[in-house]
């Protein structure tokens, strides 16, 4: 499943579009392949995210997930996307404060149920979490209310969540802002075995090219 | 345990004493209106059965009797122009005239196993069955019948029971036991006579009368009658429209005629306790207005506050179906709990309402009004129904890239 920009402008950005830039253009990113979005602050880089996710739809131009027009999508036809094609880690996270860490994690087999599809779902028991928290080092607040955590935990947390789906693209708004070199490195690892297992696509975006990951297409906007 | 987590997620934003608040108010709301119909219900239906409470919509009108008549001179009959004048008033609904018998009446009854016999001239007069406060259920006579059905006035039985026997050392009677009576009716006129058997029907409180049935009034007045012409009323009951009998006594009092002076003072006492009935509901449901349209902003409140969870559970791909479903299921609970525990309330009221209202001599229904019931319900479940439609859109328009950012 490909996602298409077709002549895409996002109306607050409108009157600051610079040439070279994916919007107001065609742009195609492939399932499979892996890009890294880097841009300085303002930029659209969110605002990107926001169109993906579906949680924005204002722009001029169209965008295209497998040809169909995201403007058609009623809201089934959205958390479906959300919750089984297109796995977001949303930069202000997004995650339930009142809930443990393992409740926000098993929040998405519930999720999963409720689209009664038993095929293909990438469900994982709760070992398995358990152990991917562990590789994150946040296995010892498993059972931590998540609003007690740290904003850098809560990224860890986030990127579990996301990966805690099946997903044909996995999209990340600045995942590792918060985290040191080392945990940026575990997570990322886990992030693309995972993708590579369901031969899904990556998008991340960063601030600034402080580190342009091996293997991934730059783009710029 | 779907709703396990919408609930553990989405009740956490709530803060119970405003919830707490919100049910209670749409609860009193509620209350009031429906105790207030189910009260003015009872009283529509005592006030319908039983004319104490209220005094009568009907009103008997004669002239009134002066020396003149006494020596024959006067005439207190009603003329065909006054009965049309009675007819076309606008604030009586429709008048019948009573027939009295234009032939000789006796009534008699032997005791068992004594030669003593109880032997009386009788009077009786007919009128329109609408007009009876009672419906016997064998109150009809065709041509043939032997048995004439008869109703009495309470008032008799009553001085019987509490002046009469006592005073004679006779033993009181009940209605049922004066039911059970057969006596001896014996007819005689200008054209013949005959005999009959009589039995009491029942007893009125409307009419100080002995009743029989008008086909056997007109079948007797015509076979034994001693008169060829219509005979002349005396009397006229006549039907007010609701409220409007002070202007009826405004056009007896005109017209020279006469009633009963105590049914008019009570009929005006009703009309007076109808309209504060009638206030305290439209009070009601203003209070029932404002409480319900609280409890409306309260619901879209606590949307407004979940906002941030709804939002996020959509956005990691919540069906909005589910979330709408939830939202409506809480509601219909709340909606369940403000209906049964109001029911039980005014039941229990009403009972309570009841057993002060049989101390004092009435009878009030003893079940809830099945229109105040369904009303009630009907109301509530539109309530929901808008409640539900409401978390719909705003939570349909959650669902939906947003254009406004």
């Amino acid at each position: 499943m490909d996602i298409e920009f077709n002549g895409i402008t996002p109306l607050p950005l409108a009157e600051f579009v610079s040439e070279n830039s994916i919007w107001n253009s065609t742009f195609k990113f492939t399932q499979g392949k892996k890009y890294q979005i880097v841009a300085p602050s303002g930029k659209g880089k969110s605002t990107l995210v926001g169109l993906i996710a579906g949680t924005r739809g204002d722009f001029e131009g169209n965008l295209l997930f497998e040809g169909q027009n995201t403007r058609q999508f009623n809201p089934m036809r959205w958390s479906q996307w959300r919750a089984q094609e297109c796995s977001i880690v949303f930069q202000d996270l997004q995650l339930f404060p009142k809930l443990t860490v393992l409740q926000n994690l098993l929040l998405m087999n519930e999720i999963q149920n409720t689209h009664n599809n038993n095929n293909s779902v990438n469900i994982q028991t709760k070992e398995t979490l358990l152990d991917w928290s562990k590789q994150l080092g946040i296995d010892s607040k498993i059972d931590v209310l998540v609003g007690n955590l740290s904003f850098g935990q809560m990224q860890r947390v986030a990127i579990l969540r996301a990966l805690n789906r099946p997903f044909k693209w996995i999209v990340l708004d600045e995942p590792f802002s918060h985290l040191d070199a080392e945990n940026s490195k575990i997570a990322l690892n886990l992030i693309q075995n995972i993708a590579a297992q369901q031969n899904a696509g990556i998008i991340v975006t960063a601030l600034d090219n402080r580190f342009s990951i091996d293997g991934f297409t730059p783009v710029t906007i | 345990m779907k709703n396990n987590i919408l609930s553990s997620i989405l009740i956490k934003t709530q803060k119970p004493n405003q919830l707490i608040g919100a049910i209670v108010g749409c609860f009193l709301g509620f209350f009031l209106i429906f105790i207030a119909a189910q009260l003015f219900a009872d009283f529509k239906t005592m006030a319908n059965s039983q004319e104490q409470v209220i005094g009568s919509q009907f009103l008997v009108i004669n002239k009134p009797v002066s020396m003149l008549n006494s020596f024959k001179l006067g005439n207190s009959t009603f003329s065909s122009g006054e009965v049309e004048k009675l007819k076309s008033h606008p604030s009586i609904k429709r008048i019948s005239e009573f027939t009295a018998n234009q032939f000789e009446a006796v009534a008699s009854m032997s005791l068992p196993n004594s030669s003593a016999q109880f032997r009386t001239e009788l009077f009786m007069e007919s009128v329109g069955n609408d007009f009876l406060d009672i419906q016997p259920d064998d109150w009809n006579w065709q041509e043939g019948n032997e048995m004439i059905p008869m109703i009495l006035p309470t008032d008799f039985i009553n001085l019987y029971n509490f002046n009469f026997a006592p005073g004679r050392g006779l033993p009181q009677l009940s209605k049922a036991t004066i039911q059970l009576a057969v006596f001896d009716i014996d007819i005689r006129g200008a054209k013949g006579s005959s005999h009959f058997q009589g039995r009491i029907a029942g007893f009125s409180n409307r009419i100080s009368s002995v009743l029989v049935p008008k086909s056997f009034m007109d079948f007797a007045n015509s076979h034994y009658g001693n008169n060829q012409t219509k005979p002349a009323s005396y009397r006229i009951i006549v039907e007010a429209k609701q409220q409007e009998l002070p202007e009826i006594q405004q056009f007896i009092e005109e017209e020279g005629y006469e009633t009963n002076e105590e049914l008019l003072k009570n009929g005006k006492f009703g009309s007076l306790l109808q309209a504060i009935l009638g206030i305290l509901a439209i009070l009601g449901i203003i209070v029932m207005f404002v409480s319900v349209s609280s409890f409306i902003l309260y619901v879209q409140l606590a949307i407004t506050r979940s906002k941030y969870e709804t939002e996020t559970l959509l956005r990691q791909g919540y069906p909005h179906k589910k979330i709408i479903q939830w939202y409506s299921k809480q509601l219909a609970l709340i909606f369940i709990l403000i209906a049964v525990v109001n029911l039980a309330l005014v039941f229990w009221i009403k009972t309570l309402t009841n057993s002060y209202i049989e101390n004092l001599g009435f009878e009030a229904p003893d079940h809830l009004n099945v229109f105040v019931l369904l009303g009630g319900l009907l109301l509530i479940a539109m309530l929901w129904i808008f409640q539900t439609l409401n978390v719909r859109r705003q939570v349909f328009s959650m669902a939906l890239p947003s254009s406004k950012k």
